[in-house]
């Protein structure tokens, strides 16, 4: 299976702020490459109604003004999750522990910008299907932001079960570090 | 490629001020005789082997010669207390003061026949603030320009003619100093100060010109060296490494030791540390004078004087025959070009070039102006972890000449809060520190309050970094610094950083200063450490 993978177009190189001559133009293809062989992406979405998504969520949901009004128009709420599972990470944080500063950070923000690339592929995706039944969602939203508790993490991974190979800390920090989970609303349409 | 005419100058301290304490008598009284001012710079220079002599300047003088008071004291500079009622112009050969200053030139002229002597005058902006007052001349510009440019004309006629006194009288080199010229944005400069500086220095193209404005002049500084200048002096506020590109090839960098904090204030062999590390920093750009960053107060102790010129000396001699080679070291681990870094460093080694000039002239100086232009927002952070790669790549050829001192103590220990797993904040601080030479104890990640006060017992280390960037582990951070400070370690003391964290919570949380990153780290644990060293600090 071909992996969804962004290209390393300009958008890309802006991003990671990469320094504008030759050689460093060159690197960063190579750890580019790199940072491709070493991620192997997964996605998982489930929609609730509200009432379930309140129920599994609780008490975060509730406890949260953020997520109460993000979804006080939706009758349903998408849940997301999109990782690129841990060998990248690994290899960047070996990186820097021999002192490679640069191959190291780098593929770790390449790491970052895959797994953003993932989830807004799922976000998007999610947007296009319930356009295409007549309703519109709300922005994704995630745990650890605002007032929705990182706790909520833990809600997450009970829902997401074996589909995903997640774990979490003991401080609701999901593992691999690379990956990302939201929610997002879907409007009740003339709201 | 034209030759630079300032390159007789290596070092000097700006003015002459500190010769005040070589003779019986009080600074009001220098100022107006000739014979006592010479004996003073003449005593000074008899101990202060500059490059560059100075004939004891006070700012004073052209303002007083078109109208306004002057305030002259025993112990204190003479300085302007109140503004001109009436502008008036003489020839500064009726302006007695101005008589002075050219016999004491001539007198120096034959004392010291070998060296430079600078005819140092004020810039026409800064004279026209005193005469009028400097609000009245901010605001001018905008509200009655057609006034100020009047004034200036004046101002700009009084030094054309006092530069001329002061270059006949055997001066060798003219320096404006033109502090005022630095509040202005860099169109106003345009339009007012570098218009009657460039005249300044057209009319006496005979003579090697430098310009000096006080304070921080980036946004100003193409339009100093557009002057037609031949060498542009900066305030100890601004990095030499992170403006060094901006000048020409044949136009000098000169600067900038601090002349209070560290010239004034330090012992000699702080200054001696101080200046050998800017000298070992500059000394591969060939247009570099090492200088003070302005005029050194009346006050300053003449053995850190003399300690600067003779170190500064030494350490420029030291570089000044492998500054190709170095130069270009430097250049490729600027580059992040780590194979290249690796050959120069291989060749460099065979000239004999003594390898900590090689780490602190190429390989450090290259990560130092790498995050001074980080500090000014002209690169972002890749670019110098480049440095960094092409840093190591050197210094591991380097290491094994290197007679590293085992050092006993550790000058920080770092972790990631415990409930945070987040790793590459924490070891990117620690990867800068390390380059900085700092020595360093890494805990980990999902290190707690127990884990960090064991450190602090087990190390004897009396500085924590803190790395937190989840929100929820930012609540652990009060836990650990209230842990931390219990009992013995109470002087123990905690910087903060992490994407969780700002200073404002920093600051809440009762940590002892905090970074937003890496290279804001390195700053902020050697200004600790300069503080309080590695020991445990009392909190006031």
């Amino acid at each position: 299976m071909t992996k969804s993978i962004p290209a390393l177009d300009n958008r890309a190189l802006n991003y990671l702020h990469v320094p504008n001559d030759l050689i460093a133009h060159q690197e960063i293809s190579d750890i580019w490459e790199e940072a491709v062989c070493l991620t192997e992406p997964s996605q998982w979405c489930h929609v609730l109604s509200k009432e379930e998504f309140i129920s599994c969520f609780y008490p975060f949901a509730v406890e949260s003004r953020s997520v109460t009004r993000l979804i006080e128009n939706s009758r349903k709420v998408w849940l997301l999750a999109a990782s690129i599972g841990g060998l990248l990470e690994a290899r960047a944080k070996e990186y820097l522990s021999r002192r490679i500063a640069y191959r190291g950070f780098m593929l770790d923000r390449i790491g970052s910008y895959f797994v953003e690339y993932q989830v807004a592929n799922l976000s998007k995706k999610i947007d296009m299907n319930s356009v295409e039944q007549g309703f519109e969602t709300t922005r994704r939203f995630s745990p650890g932001y605002h007032d929705f508790s990182i706790s909520a993490q833990e809600s997450f991974l009970n829902i997401i079960g074996r589909a995903m190979k997640l774990r979490l800390t003991e401080s609701c920090i999901i593992l691999p570090e690379k990956t990302v989970t939201a929610i997002k609303g879907v409007l009740i349409p003339g709201l | 490629m034209v030759a630079n005419p300032l390159y007789r100058l290596r070092v000097f301290p700006i003015n002459a001020l500190p010769g005040a304490q070589l003779v019986d008598a009080g600074i009001d009284r220098i100022a107006h005789d000739a014979i006592v001012k010479f004996e003073a710079t003449y005593r000074y220079y008899q101990r202060v082997d500059a490059d560059l002599l100075f004939f004891f300047s006070d700012i004073a003088i052209q303002a007083e010669a078109m109208g306004a008071s002057v305030k002259y004291e025993h112990n204190a500079m003479p300085a302007v207390c109140a503004t001109a009622k009436r502008i008036s112009q003489y020839s500064p050969t009726q302006i007695r003061r101005m008589k002075v200053n050219g016999e004491v030139l001539e007198r120096m002229a034959g004392a010291f026949p070998e060296k430079d002597l600078a005819a140092l005058v004020y810039g026409p902006f800064t004279v026209g603030g005193q005469v009028i007052g400097e609000q009245q001349v901010l605001r001018g510009l905008i509200e009655r320009p057609g006034e100020v440019n009047e004034i200036l004309k004046k101002c700009l006629k009084v030094a054309l003619d006092y530069a001329g006194l002061l270059l006949d009288s055997g001066a060798t080199v003219l320096w404006v100093s033109d502090p005022l010229a630095a509040l202005i944005p860099p169109d106003l400069f345009r339009e007012y100060s570098e218009k009657c500086l460039a005249k300044l220095f057209s009319t006496y193209n005979e003579w090697p010109s430098i310009l000096h404005v006080c304070g921080n002049t980036d946004q100003i500084l193409s339009e100093m060296i557009n002057t037609g200048v031949n060498g542009v002096s900066l305030d100890q506020c601004m990095s030499l490494l992170a403006v060094e590109d901006e000048f020409p090839e044949n136009t000098s960098i000169i600067g900038n030791l601090d002349p209070v904090e560290v010239m004034e204030m330090d012992g000699p062999e702080d200054v001696a540390a101080a200046t050998a590390d800017l000298a070992a920093v500059m000394g591969t750009n060939r247009n570099f004078c090492l200088s003070t960053g302005c005029a050194l107060p009346p006050t300053t102790p003449i053995k850190n004087v003399v300690c600067f010129v003779d170190i500064g000396k030494a350490a420029l001699a030291a570089i000044v025959s492998q500054r190709e080679l170095l130069g270009d070291l430097g250049t490729e681990v600027y580059r992040g070009n780590c194979e290249v870094t690796i050959d120069l460093t291989r060749e460099t080694l065979k000239m004999d070039i003594p390898p900590l000039t090689i780490v602190e002239s190429s390989l450090m100086r290259a990560v130092r102006k790498g995050s001074a232009r980080y500090e000014a927002k002209q690169c972002f952070l890749p670019e110098i972890l480049r440095m960094v790669d092409a840093f190591y790549a050197g210094f591991k050829i380097l290491k094994p000449s290197l007679d590293i001192e085992q050092r006993e103590s550790l000058d920080i220990a770092l972790g990631t809060v415990q409930g945070d797993v987040h790793e590459i904040g924490k070891d990117l601080v620690r990867i800068m520190l390390e380059v900085y030479g700092l020595s360093v104890i890494d805990l980990g990640v999902d290190v707690s309050a127990d884990q960090f006060v064991e450190a602090v017992e087990t190390y004897g280390v009396g500085l924590i970094g803190l790395s937190a960037f989840t929100t929820g582990s930012r609540k652990q951070l009060e836990v650990i610094i209230r842990q931390l400070r219990k009992g013995a370690n109470s002087g123990v003391s905690v910087l903060v950083g992490g994407a969780a964290v700002n200073a404002q919570i920093a600051s809440s949380v009762g940590a002892d200063g905090y970074a937003k990153d890496a290279l804001g780290a390195v700053k902020l644990v050697q200004g600790h450490l300069k503080k309080c060293g590695n020991r445990l600090c009392h909190h006031d």
